[in-house]
């Protein structure tokens, strides 16, 4: 790897050791929320949604390790379960906006001329929405919802997944290996699917962790808006909201835990995506 | 230069018309009557669905109900809330002060701050580039409604320094209700204008005009004035564009978590409240903003840049 000469001290060493570092501890957090996912029922103290009203707005103590919320409700154990719906969410999105967004690209880069055209300009118009305000409409539309928010938010993110694989699938499809499986007389469907797809992967993969972090705000601010998981199911968007009266009467808790979560989280995924994105591009 | 001035804003009108179908179709998407649809959760009688009918055109076919749709927006008829007895127009013409002051306060601290702090991490020292890149790291993964709770905690409950919510009146008044909320919308935005300007400068920076500038003997802050930012600047400000996509759509959230009654909650309550008729107007209204913005954005960017022609117009 390194060229330096022996002796010499590599200046470009350093960086890189220490970005690497960093995305390894991005992708420790991104572990961390996983297992607090996955083992929310085992981890937390409490069923999420009792209520206490005894307790509300009950400081940190032994019980509540993390104090309660306006209903009495530990405030610990609905971040662990919140976990869940925040990466839930996400992935269902991203990987509806990855299938849609590939057939889409690859189609068009495939095809070409006048499928290309009308395809780029189809992007171009859903570009032109908001995930959020597409959240609202589609919320107007079919009412609101955990599964609604995550088909307008997965469409919503088709156009910035499928640019990056249409150029990619372009520059693919103009190379000799696509040129040799069609003179060997290899159906169009067979060389996609077995040379070209495999050869595109790598640029998916990257999109996938990128949009990710897009995908949680915006799940998330839909939730906060009431239009995406409904109550009383714990979810950090909600969360934010739900906690806003408790706030403006002197009780933070709720809300900035939960904003923490969601900025944690948010981080790590940019910080892993931009360097999966870097080695990609320094593969090539 | 004309050919794609030309070109960019007939895409414009045609962007604009599709999507003004898009939205008007999304009732007609909704399996069920219309009638149905537009009532639901409301006790309608046979005056009130004979209203519906004929505020919606539903006894007309879809082309000429989507044409009488669209010149009652060219008229300044924008339709009449189900919910409020009243014009849509009446219902959003009073909130849209508050609502474009916020954005226009958010996109004025984006655009300083993320083209300043951008500019000076790609052309100073090691140090502040990377402290700028961690900031504007952490920055961009922080959004609005996260932003306006620490905010709303801090400075307004605690120190009590800005209200908590509402609009105020007159424009002292707006200007004080909107500045905290202006700069949650502002921090992921402008670390994103960071990051985007960070790397068109120093793009800029690598090229060779630089060093025959450098060995020309030019002072520095001509090169970087001149030059360099000339040169990035309509990477900036396509950046800038695609940024105020972001600001727009979060500055309906941030609305909502400073109970702010601007457009914006308007159209978060009349989502929740099925009034269709303010949801389609104000969705239009929002992209077709954005829209125009990026159409400006591109002509200004031509201007600066006349190279931009010859793309734009073989496009």
């Amino acid at each position: 790897m390194s060229t330096s000469a022996a002796g010499t001290v590599d200046r470009r060493r350093l960086p890189r050791d220490w970005s690497r570092a960093v995305a390894w501890t991005a992708g420790a957090v991104i572990l961390l929320v996983v297992v607090a996912a996955v083992f929310a029922p085992l981890l937390a103290p409490h069923n999420p949604n009792a209520l206490n009203l005894n307790e509300a707005f009950s400081a940190p103590t032994a019980r509540y390790p993390l104090g309660a919320d306006a209903s009495g409700r530990d405030l610990l154990s609905r971040l662990l379960y919140g976990a869940r719906p925040a990466l839930l969410g996400p992935t269902l999105a991203v990987l509806l906006a990855t299938m849609l967004g590939t057939v889409v690209a690859v189609a068009s880069a495939w095809f070409g001329g006048l499928a290309d055209r009308v395809i780029s300009r189809l992007l171009d118009l859903l570009f032109a929405f908001p995930p959020l305000l597409l959240a609202l409409l589609v919320a107007a539309t079919f009412g609101a919802g955990f599964t609604t928010s995550i088909l307008a938010v997965g469409i919503a993110e088709v156009p910035y997944i499928a640019r990056v694989i249409r150029t990619e699938a372009i520059r693919q499809r103009k190379r000799p290996y696509i040129e040799g499986s069609l003179v060997q007389g290899l159906p169009g469907v067979a060389i996609i699917w077995r040379h070209l797809l495999p050869n595109v992967a790598p640029t998916v993969f990257t999109q996938m962790t990128l949009s990710f972090g897009y995908v949680i705000v915006n799940l998330a601010a839909v939730s906060f808006l009431g239009l995406g998981v409904q109550a009383p199911t714990a979810d950090w968007g909600s969360m934010v909201s739900e906690g806003q009266s408790s706030l403006v009467q002197g009780y933070p808790q709720e809300s900035l835990y939960a904003s923490a979560c969601i900025i944690v989280v948010v981080v790590a995924f940019t910080v892993f995506g931009d360097w999966v994105a870097a080695r990609m591009e320094a593969r090539r | 230069m004309l050919v794609a001035v030309v070109k960019r804003l007939t895409e414009l009108v045609a962007t604009l018309l599709v999507t003004s179908l898009a939205v008007f179709s999304s009732l007609y998407l909704v399996p069920g009557s219309p009638i149905a649809y537009l009532t639901r959760g409301r006790a309608a009688d046979a005056a009130a669905i004979a209203r519906i009918t004929a505020q919606y055109h539903l006894n007309e076919e879809f082309f000429p109900r989507y044409w009488t749709f669209l010149s009652g927006l060219f008229h300044g008829d924008l339709g009449q809330s189900l919910v409020y007895n009243e014009s849509t127009w009446s219902l959003i013409e009073p909130r849209l002060t508050v609502t474009l002051l916020l954005i226009a306060l958010a996109t004025l601290e984006t655009v300083a701050v993320g083209v300043a702090l951008g500019a000076v991490a790609a052309l100073t020292g090691k140090a502040s580039d990377m402290g700028i890149v961690i900031g504007s790291t952490i920055g961009v993964g922080i959004p609005a409604f996260a932003a306006s709770a620490v905010l709303l905690s801090v400075f307004a409950v605690n120190l009590g320094w800005f209200p908590v919510a509402g609009n105020g009146s007159g424009l002292a008044g707006n200007l004080d209700h909107v500045v905290l909320g202006s700069v949650a919308l502002a921090i992921s935005s402008a670390a994103y204008m960071v990051r985007l300007t960070r790397s068109a400068v120093r793009e800029e920076r690598a090229k060779e005009y630089v060093d025959t500038a450098n060995a020309r003997g030019l002072p520095s802050g001509q090169t970087v004035r001149r030059h360099i930012m000339r040169n990035a600047a309509p990477s900036i400000l396509t950046a800038g564009g695609v940024t105020f996509i972001g600001i727009m759509a979060s500055e309906v959230v941030v609305e909502s978590a400073f109970g702010i009654n601007g457009a914006g909650s308007l159209l978060v309550s009349s989502v929740g409240a099925k009034d269709f008729s303010v949801v389609q107007v104000l969705v239009l209204m929002y992209v077709a903003a954005f829209m125009i913005v990026n159409t400006v954005i591109d002509l200004v960017a031509l201007r600066v840049d006349p190279r931009l022609a010859i793309e734009m117009a073989t496009r």
